[in-house]
């Protein structure tokens, strides 16, 4: 299997609106994928498409080669193996942080795990396997110490990282990341950085990545697309992509791009 | 970090509060409190043990409720119908039918779980306030179907229903002890059942669907199947409650089961706290007992001419503002907020006017 | 004519429920918030008027005036008070406060007035004869306020600058602070207008019902008219009450009284389950 994802003329327009205009692209199992592009050129409307938290009106997208995706519904999604974070996080203000985290694990809970957490220990001590889980992947986000903390209290760099915990939890074969530098300075981002390279060893997963931050998709990513009001500019690896003339006029504008081509 | 100084002649010790430990919770409370229960008829009266009847059943309505808006985020007005469903169907299968007792019961919360889904499946389309209207129409609705085929439940006449529960190696007369062991022994199973659900895959995916259905449904929670469960778990304890209310009372009729009482069961809510079962029992303890406590106030201090009702109208709507607009986490949110501050003590912080209100209202 | 009949009884009914829902809208779309009070606040301005009428010995249109001034006064110190502290709180605390609202207003209407139903007919007995159709004077006077008001209503939101303040809360909060439009005032007024049109609507629907504590029973069945449209918009509330009263008047002439009496709410169930959003549904998506 070498593709985890393949878009095919995938088309979503809002009435009248077009989002998305028809793009094609794959990508491969295992490697780190970057979507960039200017503000409205439709990157998260793509990752909602996948969530099916968006209905397009044409095209398809093949999981693992096999599964179309926008026949499945959205709850599907993390059954298959697929986790999320939003740029808006969607996180449980009020709850504890741990289980927000013990959320993502729902897919991977099955019934007789429940029936042997009837016990009177459990009642009692309220500790089970799914804390167990959630300590774990609080340990590996190095953020264990706020464990009892209600999120609503918590900086924004850690809501970030509980968020990212919670599509972990659910031990995903494909992670999609939307914007997970945002509101991050620079040492924030290389630390996000090496978590992103340490996650994709440590879980085995395909990472896509929705970004602003060119730095940050440089030293991360392995293929990088460029996306424009719906369509693809360009996709290829960073080095290539960041110096093509019509990706530099995109993020700097008409004549600043021509200098920089020339320069 | 905050610290915290004392001076022992030269020396100065200092705390801070990266020493105080998050301690595994021990519910040390609940053997105690369960034998409690058990013990306490010997020590009141008859007609005490009746309002202890009645408080089980309220107990049972507010812990269902407490699963489907509590836990699951879902506001419904409609509880009433689903006990008026309960207490119908019991009467119907035991008087009319001569079915059996637990047999009956069993049938009436299951006639009120299939008939949750008349809302519980539409639910998903309609949040909060149309969630609300639509199912304060059903239980006028089912008010109005109730009189309309009066001649299985004898409408407005009231339905007798017999105060025996009857198994068969014993009977239970509603009002004795016996029944009060058995209703009881009911009610703390129920109460435990709901603890376990807050805190399994299903309780999880409930309170999630309540803060961010969009979290959940990423996270793997089918919208439909979990909503649709809520609903049918919570009308099937709710119509038990209503079959129950109708043995301990003796007679039901339409009006035992109006909006009124759904707003009943969602003020012990409020009072109480929601989201936590603790909550409930304490707002049905408080609601069950507050006629008793009003009819006292008003032979004490007003002529007695005084209609009661009026006055009791009053009196449930000025402690509805009251505790919403002071305390919206009701009496158990309070206590939690008291008991972090102990936990804390004295490093406490100083909280700014309502912001530390709100802690679990989503 | 039976039908004729029943379409002018229908069409009355369908005005009052579209004043009440006309109040339910106005408050929703400023402070949404759904005021489940609206019908207790209805009887509580007729009792007013009933008081002055009967008490004070003024004329009709007086006392009218005077409890519509009441009304106004009834839904800003409501708002002030009660629904004020509650800004920012989820829907179930605001719905709650609003039947605590509801409750006491009954209680206190019922220590003053008492729990008889009193009848309060301002109108002439004797049906005005229009050739083929006869019309009798409470309904024909039901409609024609209901009309000026309409149009009333237009020109006020349209082209009054308060009118257009109050659009513009309805539609972004932040926006009209930001262009500094005293939005608590706003807020304010909009209580007491929306109770002002409850108080009319009372006066007008009184000789039918008959006027007692539990009288505001009677708003709350329009509320299913407020959701037929789609609660966003003001003709919405007036087509949606307009509706309602024709279809359950008709509905009365062919089916059992039960069926009649729960009219609004199977119409509520069935506006619910096919088009939740209503007739006059605007297209949002939510961006995540």
């Amino acid at each position: 299997m070498h593709n985890i994802l393949d878009v095919e003329n995938l088309f979503i327009a809002f009435r009248g609106l077009v989002a998305l205009n028809g793009i094609t692209f794959s990508v491969q199992a295992g490697e780190i994928f970057g979507l960039v592009g200017t503000n409205g050129s439709g990157k998260s409307t793509f990752f909602n498409c996948v969530n099916k938290l968006y209905k397009p009106q044409k095209g398809r997208i093949i999981y693992k080669e096999k599964i179309d995706l926008l026949k499945l519904p959205a709850h599907k999604m993390a059954e298959l193996g697929i986790a999320r974070t939003f740029q808006n996080l969607e996180l449980f203000p009020h709850t504890k942080v741990i289980e927000n985290i013990m959320v993502g694990l729902h897919p991977r809970l099955k019934i007789r795990r429940f029936l042997s957490n009837l016990s009177p220990k459990t009642f009692i001590r309220s500790w089970n396997w799914d804390k167990d889980e959630a300590f774990k992947i609080l340990d590996f986000l190095g953020i264990s110490r706020f464990h009892a903390r209600l999120v609503a209290g918590l900086p924004y760099g850690i809501q970030k990282l509980i968020e990212l915990g919670r599509a972990l939890a659910a031990k995903p074969e494909l992670l999609l990341l939307d914007e997970p530098s945002a509101g991050m300075n620079e040492q924030e981002t290389r630390e996000l950085a090496r978590l992103i390279k340490l996650i994709r060893e440590e879980f085995e997963c395909t990472i896509i990545l929705v970004e602003h931050d060119m730095n940050l998709v440089q030293s991360v990513c392995d293929t990088l697309c460029v996306l424009d009001s719906g369509n693809i500019v360009k996709i290829g690896k960073p080095e290539e992509v960041t110096r093509d003339p019509k990706v530099i006029k995109i993020f700097l504008g008409e004549d600043e791009g021509a200098q920089a081509g020339r320069g | 970090m905050r610290t915290f100084t004392i001076k022992l002649g030269k020396r100065k010790i200092c705390f801070s509060d990266r020493m105080i430990k998050e301690e595994e919770e021990r519910r040390w409370w609940i053997l105690p409190l369960i034998v409690l229960v058990y013990l306490l008829p010997r020590f009141v009266g008859d007609y005490t043990i009746y309002l202890l009847s009645l408080l089980a059943v309220n107990i049972i309505g507010a812990v269902s409720l407490d699963i489907l808006c509590g836990f699951c985020g879902q506001l419904s007005l409609g509880h009433a119908a689903f006990l008026a469903i309960g207490a119908y169907t019991y009467g119907i299968f035991h008087m009319t039918f001569h079915q059996g007792c637990i047999i009956s019961l069993l049938l009436a919360g299951l006639s009120g779980a299939l008939l949750s889904l008349l809302i519980g499946i539409p639910s998903l389309r309609l949040k909060g306030l149309y969630l609300a209207i639509a199912t304060m129409g059903f239980t006028f609705i089912v008010d109005e179907a109730v009189l309309f085929f009066s001649t299985w439940t004898h409408g407005v006449e009231g339905f007798r229903v017999s105060r025996v529960f009857d198994l068969d190696f014993v009977q239970l007369k509603s009002g004795t002890t016996d029944f009060y062991y058995f209703i009881y022994t009911l009610v703390i199973l129920i109460v435990i059942f709901s603890r376990f659900l807050l805190h399994s895959k299903l309780g999880r995916a409930f309170t999630s669907i309540r803060d961010s259905d969009v979290a959940a449904e990423v996270s793997g929670v089918n919208l439909l199947f979990y909503k649709v469960l809520a609903f049918s778990i919570s009308s099937f304890f709710a119509s038990v409650g209503g079959a129950l209310m109708g043995v301990v009372i003796g007679t039901i009729s339409p009006e035992d089961f109006d909006i009124l009482l759904s707003i009943n069961y969602l003020v012990m809510l409020v009072i109480g706290g929601m989201g936590s079962v603790y909550g409930a029992v304490i707002g049905a303890i408080f609601i069950t007992f507050l006629p008793e406590w009003i009819t006292n106030l008003r032979d004490a201090f007003l002529p007695s001419g005084t209609d009661v009702s009026v006055l009791q109208l009053l009196i449930y709507g000025l402690i509805i503002l009251i505790f919403i607009v002071f305390e919206p986490n009701g009496v158990y949110g309070r206590w939690l907020v008291i008991k972090a501050y102990f936990k804390k003590f004295p490093f406490n912080e100083k909280k700014i006017g309502r912001v530390a209100w709100i802690l679990r209202w989503r | 004519m039976l039908i004729i009949d029943g379409v002018i009884n229908g069409v009355a009914l369908g005005s009052v429920y579209a004043l009440v829902a006309l109040g339910f809208v106005l408050i929703y779309k400023a402070t949404k918030v759904i005021n489940f009070a609206q019908g207790e606040i209805m009887m509580v301005c007729c009792y007013i008027c009933y008081s002055f009428l009967v008490y004070f010995h003024l004329s009709f249109i007086p006392s009218f005036m005077l409890a519509i001034f009441f009304g106004f006064l009834l839904g800003s110190i409501l708002e002030r008070f009660f629904i004020r502290p509650l800004i920012g709180y989820p829907i179930l605390p605001i719905v709650l406060a609003t039947i605590g609202i509801s409750m006491v207003l009954q209680a206190v209407a019922g220590l003053i007035w008492g729990f008889e139903p009193q009848k309060m007919d301002p109108f002439p007995a004797t049906p005005y004869d229009l050739g083929k159709i006869v019309i009798s004077p409470v309904h024909l006077w039901t409609i024609t306020i209901t009309v000026a008001l309409i149009i009333l209503f237009f020109f006020f939101f349209r082209y009054t600058l308060l009118g257009i303040n109050l659009r513009a809360i309805a539609e972004d909060i932040l926006g009209a602070m930001a262009s500094g439009i005293p939005v608590r005032k706003m807020f304010n007024f909009t209580w007491g207008m929306a109770s002002a049109i409850s108080a009319i609507a009372g006066v007008l629907v009184a000789p039918i019902v008959f006027l007692h504590p539990h009288m505001g029973a009677v708003g709350l069945r329009a509320l299913p008219a407020a959701v037929l449209g789609s609660f966003g918009s003001i003709p919405g509330a007036i087509v949606g009450g307009l509706v309602l009263g024709l279809s359950e008047t008709l509905a009365g002439l062919y089916f059992p009284k039960e069926i009649k009496d729960i009219f609004p709410w199977l119409v509520l169930f069935l506006v619910l389950i096919v088009k939740p959003e209503g007739i006059f549904y605007r297209y949002e998506q939510k961006k995540v």
